[in-house]
């Protein structure tokens, strides 16, 4: 394709990206305004800038993290104080054997010493008739 | 989508968005800045970004809608315009002194197209972008900006036509 074709295509919107480079670069810049106004107003992306922000990007991750883990940390503590407060340690409430042996002796001395010397004289499922002596 | 395959796939987009940035902030630090910060945009929405069918025009439409804010922002502040890094240069010489004179005619033409036809012609002329790209960021189908870009292309030969015969 010559220069006047592509030069038709273009200017009917119709080239790739491809082609348009060619056809600047094979512009003269000094004959062709529009060649050297596109090539002087071109952008190029500063070398090393993609790794000035995966750089970046990485640093507020870790920013992230730490604040995670700090956040965290102080929702474990809240938790740990708060079970202190709410649930004391067993040892307080567990009795030891002497203290059973103690309940229950007490349980015993509740209920009067006749019931112990007592006669039966009817006694079925539901109801027990004695007579207690002393 | 894992760090690794943002590093490989989305990263590379920078030098893609940089030439928009740039010509549409007009100087390289803020170009810079905005890059990085659209960048971020993209790492945070990285999981939905893997079902993209488009991702480079996602990653354009972004950087584009980032610089209008910006420069809302700049206008909001009455910050002065953008200083063209190009016509600012050393203008010792004759040849700059001619490029600056080109530099601001093509410039008025481009500003005299309607607002569409300029967009989409710096687009394709000087960010290099595909036509896919165009149409993710603008919202209009590739045979509209084919129509729109022809007409601009025509009006902008047609005039420096002109312009230059009579020299």
């Amino acid at each position: 394709m010559n220069k006047d074709e592509i030069m038709k295509k273009y200017l009917n919107g119709e080239t790739s990206l491809q082609e348009e480079k060619e056809l600047f670069e094979n512009s003269g810049k000094e004959s062709d305004p529009w060649a050297e106004f596109v090539s002087r107003n071109k952008h190029k992306a500063p070398e090393g800038l993609e790794d000035t922000i995966w750089d970046n990007i990485q640093s507020k991750r870790k920013q992230k993290q730490r604040f995670l883990y700090g956040l965290s940390a102080a929702a474990a503590s809240v938790v740990f104080v708060l079970g202190f407060i709410f649930f004391p340690s067993g040892n307080d409430t567990e009795m030891t054997l002497s203290q059973k042996e103690q309940m229950l002796q007490e349980a015993l001395s509740m209920f009067p010493e006749e019931e112990n010397n007592k006669e039966i004289l009817y006694s079925d499922e539901l109801i027990e008739i004695y007579v207690a002596t002393n | 989508m894992n760090s690794t395959t943002f590093k490989k796939t989305i990263l590379p987009l920078s030098q893609k968005i940089y030439p928009v940035a740039a010509r549409m902030l007009g100087n390289t630090d803020d170009a810079n800045d905005a890059v990085q910060e659209v960048m971020l945009k993209l790492w945070k929405q990285r999981n939905k970004l893997s079902k993209h069918p488009n991702i480079p025009g996602f990653a354009v439409l972004t950087a584009r809608n980032h610089c209008l804010d910006l420069l809302k922002k700049r206008q909001i502040k009455l910050v002065p315009d953008a200083i063209d890094i190009n016509t600012s240069s050393n203008l010792n010489s004759h040849s700059e002194i001619e490029w600056k004179e080109l530099n601001g005619i093509i410039g008025e033409l481009i500003l005299e197209l309607p607002e569409q036809q300029g967009e989409v012609l710096a687009m394709r002329d000087l960010d290099g972008l595909e036509f896919s790209e165009i149409s993710e960021a603008t919202g209009l189908k590739i045979e509209h900006i084919r129509v729109l870009l022809s007409r601009a292309r025509k009006q902008i030969s047609t005039q420096l036509k002109k312009i230059y015969s009579y020299e």
